[in-house]
């Protein structure tokens, strides 16, 4: 299957993410989009293994520094849209 | 006066079950923790003890390490941390491979999707070093923390290498071990290869008809404490260890030195080290591979050094019932040891029917076998030899 061949929007690539974080351990009710990732316990080789999974499972090329900078899981949602050409 | 190592907590994981009471309990009642030619922990949940997060920032041979140290931890009442400052606690773990399942899974994403894909969690996963640095996240450890590898005496030498540091004055306790995962079909080709392991997948140390090992998993973790400062925070000591002995047959990669003068030297080092004489020994847990040459030469060996003593005392191999785990056997067998000598009681070595008379009169251990007390609490000996000509031996004494 090709990365053109995903169909996600932005509620669609919303829920992979949120169940991505909670996959990797993060308790589901302290996951919201303001929540930093600090807060919730998330480093840099949690936030690697996110983009490699967007990038696997929807296609979207998301790499690790792109999202060196973000800080809340707003950020991250910001990042991906972005490198999935939503506007 | 010489500093002395007490043992203050003991904790495993074997293909016999969760804990060393299980490993214990399993292997004086004759059970066999090996199926279908593997020593697998079957009933280890890593769930019970760590969060999903935890534990999938470990391989398995880290779980398995985690796991047994927190049983010796909670059984050497650590409550409130460790009894010294944290800098004065070490932690050494043995391990004779480390994260081969991570390795084989990461190596497969690498050649399957692209060196993109693998996980960034894999070296934290597979390196060697990680259960003791696990170990002494969890348990608030400062002082000098390693990973030993000497093959299949690793446990064994973590064991030495904390008393060391006890003794000298170093540390004022240590958490020491082995752990090992290391029965993939990979690990299986691997061994059956080098000629090891049984083809007919039955381990029958000192049997006549013995063929090699199998491969076995598990973890084996000792909390050591100097003597006095147990004593001060009444501590319930399980046992000492004694003296030890390590020397290194500078032979052959693999095959032990046929003569055993070696492997003599170091269980005679360990007597004199633990001041004491053949004639106090009164349990030995053998490294008992159940290979031809293995158990030929430990027994030659133990001739040697223990004279004719050696055909009074006796002798099991706890492999016969976990399978060989690798790194870990060498600090499962001391546990094995300590647990006998605490209740008195020697396991047998499973499935042994044929002694093998090549390897001269030995009083081999059929059915558990009861030691009878002694002032001071009974004496054994324990040893673990590794590829690489690693010959360990451990005197331990255990307290009833």
């Amino acid at each position: 299957m090709s990365a053109d061949s995903y169909v996600h929007d932005r509620n669609s690539v919303h829920e992979f993410v949120i169940n991505q974080i909670e996959s990797i351990g993060v308790e589901a009710d302290s996951i919201s989009l303001d929540a930093t990732l600090d807060t919730l316990g998330l480093d840099s080789l949690d936030v690697v293994e996110l983009s490699q999974s967007v990038t696997k499972n929807l296609g979207i090329n998301v790499g690790p520094k792109d999202l060196a900078d973000a800080e809340t899981i707003s950020d991250v949602l910001a990042v991906i849209h972005k490198r999935a050409g939503f506007v | 006066m010489r500093r002395r190592v007490v043992v203050t907590g003991i904790g495993a994981v074997t293909p016999l079950g969760v804990g060393a009471e299980a490993l214990h309990h399993g292997a004086v009642a004759g059970k066999n923790g090996v199926t279908g030619g593997i020593g697998r922990c079957a009933d280890f949940d890593a769930s019970a003890l760590l969060s999903r997060r935890e534990a999938r920032r470990m391989d398995r041979f880290c779980q398995l390490a985690v796991v047994a140290a927190d049983e010796a931890v909670r059984q050497a009442g650590w409550v409130d941390g460790p009894p010294a400052p944290a800098q004065r606690v070490h932690c050494i773990i043995g391990t004779a491979i480390g994260g081969l399942g991570t390795l084989e899974a990461q190596l497969n994403t690498f050649r399957t999707e692209g060196p993109g894909s693998v996980s960034p969690l894999t070296v934290p996963l597979l390196m060697a070093n990680a259960a003791p640095a696990h170990v002494s996240m969890r348990f608030g450890l400062a002082g000098e923390t390693a990973a030993l590898s000497t093959a299949c005496s690793s446990g064994a030498q973590a064991i030495i290498a904390g008393a060391r540091v006890i003794r000298s004055g170093e540390a004022d306790a240590a958490i020491v071990g082995g752990a090992e995962a290391a029965t993939t079909d990979f690990t299986t080709a691997m061994f059956a290869s080098s000629g090891a392991l049984s083809p007919t997948g039955t381990s029958v140390p000192f049997d006549r008809t013995r063929d090699g090992f199998i491969l076995g998993e598990g973890a084996g973790m000792l909390v050591l404490e100097e003597a006095d400062i147990a004593q001060a925070r009444g501590a319930h000591v399980l046992g000492e260890i004694l003296g030890y002995g390590v020397t290194s047959d500078h032979h052959h990669v693999t095959a032990p030195e046929p003569s055993g003068a070696a492997a003599a030297s170091a269980v005679r080092a360990a007597l004199a080290d633990s001041g004491i004489t053949a004639s106090d020994i009164a349990y030995i847990n053998a490294h008992g591979t159940g290979t031809r040459l293995n158990d030929a030469a430990e027994s030659t060996a133990l001739r040697l050094a223990l004279g004719e003593a050696l055909a009074g005392i006796p002798i099991s191999s706890t492999k016969s019932c976990t399978g060989h785990l690798l790194g870990a056997a060498g600090a499962v067998e001391a546990i094995a040891t300590l647990q006998a000598l605490r209740y008195r009681s020697a396991p047998p070595t499973h499935g042994l029917s044929e002694p093998d008379e090549a390897l001269g009169p030995l009083t081999h251990v059929r059915t558990a076998l009861a030691l009878a007390p002694t002032d001071g609490g009974c004496i054994g000996l324990t040893n673990s030899m590794g590829f690489g000509g690693h010959n360990v031996t451990i005197v331990i004494r255990g307290r009833a």
